[in-house]
């Protein structure tokens, strides 16, 4: 063992600076001001109206918030530099966190930045490399990144246990969703199971058959409390778990080979079932070939997507569910970099001080179990936008 | 002379270690905002707060006593529509407009879930709660003060009117509301209660806001003669109400209805329009823009290009 270091830290940062909804600063939090302008109610000819209008609301509790940090970490180096990393265990405590809660609307304005959360965010880091000389004109060295984080609320006031907002207990990303026992093959089966008309009409073969999780003989979002999620549960989580990157370097004689890993360990994601988005058949302006291929007909009794609905208005079979839900865990080869450094003895008979050529390539390879033709790296972005892409690009570089 | 420069310095500094920073000093207001607890100090102040009401009744989405029009395509999805469609002035085919159908088909179908309309305006209650709330502030004679009261009162009357005349019982919110108000969650006022304050809002209104705001009027701010046409059509309505589905006491409101509409009758400077030209004078005064001077026309709204 050559190094050793243990390493803690603890800090705590009160946080002053709030923003509007605008993402723009507020520098008197505290006190309500009022907004000024032109009204097109004229009441005079040939100019507006100016008016004051009510300055809005402050929290009688407002204070700030605080982050409360804390570290472990430990650095290593061994076997004569070989192998060198580091470890960090890590918590981050905010306290009264500012956000709007929601409130019954005789409020009358938009409710006010409240301290009415604590976020408690816990995660480790660890970095190892790997470096070895294995000859004079041979040596490689691997990098591993990897870390991992959650976040859970430990406080918000949310008696009602409403899911759609923060409520103890919530691990950050939560998605709710029913459980899918399949595609209905039949009427006899539609008939016989669950009421689902309170999430569509008109149920017949080839739609979804929802799985009745609280045994009520109706398929419900309840009321969407805790206490009565109805036929939801959490199906899943959109916090990357895992994250890694590998970096790793090649070095012999004059050739130079670096690869960059990329990835996340676990991670689901719900598709977006909004209109003009990617993955559901027919829910945008345009048709694949799989909307048509895999979509349920009596020909096709195991496809993967409910009978076809031309139709943006119906989502019944595309509720958050199981069945869709998608696995974002990914490995992508990020950057390929092989380049050749043109001997040194052949340099000064033209005259360049040094002469390089190389191959780049930008996402050449990757592995995901999610579907196609979704992307773990650009489904965040919502609606269809440019797909990622292959890049290779060959080059010399000539210095002088 | 030594010893007193001595005692002075010790008592200099006694009194420099005794006394303390005054803490008005440090609670300071932005310079480049208005803020609430600078704002309310002279009449002009008030006016000018009380413009915000005439602006925000611009959307009648929220806000459907003025009978605005909203914007652009969404007025035709509700805003006015609201008005007409429970007569027999409109008839549109489209689906979205089916409870107007119903209503108007004589059918009674209380819908299952919340609808969108008529739940919404609870800012405009705000503003004139706030406005009530702060007008005491400025130094100004009671007389001028209450003209601006009397202005809020009448919106506030006026607004609720309309609310108890789609839902009945509605929460009567007279204070500005904050996070921690237990009338946040209250029960609705039942009606009568509610439109006791309505009439008490309006009778304030109607002896209070000035005959002429000497604003010129074209169109300027609604004077105590559209105060009156208000509380006319509101009691008007509560009076018929109560006499035929039940109710106490129709026939004060039917009273007050008679004596607001006879007060404009008698004292008001209204008339109609007469050129001399009766095959003409109705059709013509609805095609102009400019409605200022005519003497049938008591409150109108001014459009106007390149403002």
């Amino acid at each position: 063992m050559d190094e050793l270091k243990i390493r803690a830290s603890y800090g705590t940062l009160g946080n002053q600076l709030l923003v509007d909804n605008n993402n723009n600063p507020i520098y008197y939090p505290y006190i309500p001001t009022m907004g000024t302008g032109q009204s097109p109610f004229m009441m005079s000819a040939g100019q507006r109206t100016p008016y004051v209008s009510p300055a809005g609301l402050v929290s009688p509790t407002l204070t700030w918030e605080t982050v409360v940090s804390q570290n472990i970490g430990l650095d290593f180096t061994l076997l004569g530099g070989k192998i060198d990393g580091s470890f960090d265990v890590f918590s981050r405590d905010t306290k009264d966190m500012l956000m709007r809660q929601q409130y019954p609307s005789i409020l009358g304005t938009g409710a006010p930045q409240s301290n009415a959360a604590d976020l408690r965010t816990t995660g480790w880091e660890l970095a190892l490399t790997w470096r070895n000389q294995v000859r004079d004109d041979l040596n490689y060295d691997i990098t591993l990144a990897l870390s991992d984080w959650t976040a859970e609320i430990t406080r918000f006031i949310n008696p009602e246990g409403v899911i759609n907002q923060y409520y103890e207990g919530q691990k950050l990303g939560e998605i709710w969703g029913y459980e899918t026992v399949g595609i209905f093959q039949t009427q006899e089966a539609v008939d016989n199971h669950a009421d689902q008309s309170r999430l569509g009409a008109n149920w017949r073969p080839g739609d979804i058959q929802y799985a009745d999780l609280n045994d009520d003989g109706v398929i419900s979002p309840g009321n969407g409390t805790l206490s009565e999620p109805g036929d939801r549960r959490v199906i899943g989580n959109e916090t990357p778990r895992y994250s890694f990157g590998i970096n790793n370097n090649l070095q012999w004689k004059n050739f130079n080979l670096n690869l960059f890993f990329q990835g996340v360990g676990r991670r689901d994601h719900w598709p977006t079932s909004g209109n003009w988005t990617w993955f559901f058949p027919f829910n945008a302006g345009h048709v694949e070939k799989y909307f048509i291929t895999d979509s349920w007909t009596e020909d096709n009794r195991d496809a993967y997507f409910a009978h076809p609905h031309i139709s943006t208005n119906d989502k019944k079979n595309i509720q958050p569910q199981t069945r869709f839900l998608q696995n974002a865990a990914y490995v992508r080869l990020k950057n390929v970099n092989l380049s050749y450094n043109l001997p040194a003895k052949w340099m000064s008979t033209v005259g360049f001080q040094n002469a390089n050529i190389y191959f780049a390539g930008m996402n050449l390879w990757e592995y995901s179990p999610i579907r196609k033709p979704l992307d773990p790296e650009s489904i965040y972005a919502g609606a269809i936008e440019y797909p990622m892409q292959r890049v290779y690009t060959l080059g010399a570089q000539i210095t002088f | 002379m030594k010893s007193y420069k001595y005692i002075w310095s010790i008592i200099c500094l006694l009194a420099g270690m005794f006394s303390s920073c005054n803490d008005d000093f440090l609670e300071r207001f932005p310079l480049d905002e208005v803020s609430n607890e600078t704002f309310w100090n002279t009449e002009n102040d008030l006016a000018t707060y009380n413009n915000t009401f005439y602006h925000m009744a611009l959307n009648d989405n929220e806000v459907p006593i003025m009978v605005a029009h909203h914007d652009g395509f969404n007025s035709l999805a509700w805003s006015y529509y609201f008005q007409d469609e429970f007569a027999d002035n409109l008839a549109p085919r489209h689906e979205r407009h089916l409870f107007f159908q119903q209503v108007r088909a004589g059918k009674q179908i209380v819908p299952n879930s919340a609808q969108w309309f008529g739940y919404s305006g609870w800012n405009f209650v705000r503003a004139l709660n706030i406005g009530l709330e702060n007008y005491g502030k400025a130094a100004i004679s009671e007389e001028a003060r209450n003209k601006y009261i009397g202005e809020a009162r009448l919106f506030r009357g006026w607004f609720y009117a309309e609310k108890v005349q789609k839902f009945g019982d509605v929460p009567w919110v007279d204070h500005e509301l904050n996070i921690d108000d237990e009338a946040l969650f209250a029960a609705r006022t039942p009606r009568e209660e509610a439109m006791d304050n309505v009439l008490a809002d309006l009778e304030f209104a109607t002896t209070h806001i000035p005959d002429d705001w000497g604003d010129g009027n074209e169109p300027g701010r609604l004077n105590r003669w559209a105060a009156l046409a208000v509380m006319s059509r509101v009691c008007l309505f509560e009076g018929t109400w109560r006499k035929y589905h039940g109710g106490t006491n129709p026939e004060m409101w039917l009273r007050a209805a008679a004596d607001a509409a006879k007060e404009i009758m008698d004292n008001g400077p209204y008339a109609i329009y007469n050129t001399g030209d009766p095959e003409n004078d109705y059709n013509a005064f609805h095609r102009v823009l400019d409605l200022s001077g005519n003497p049938e026309v008591m409150v109108w709204r001014r459009y106007q290009l390149g403002i």
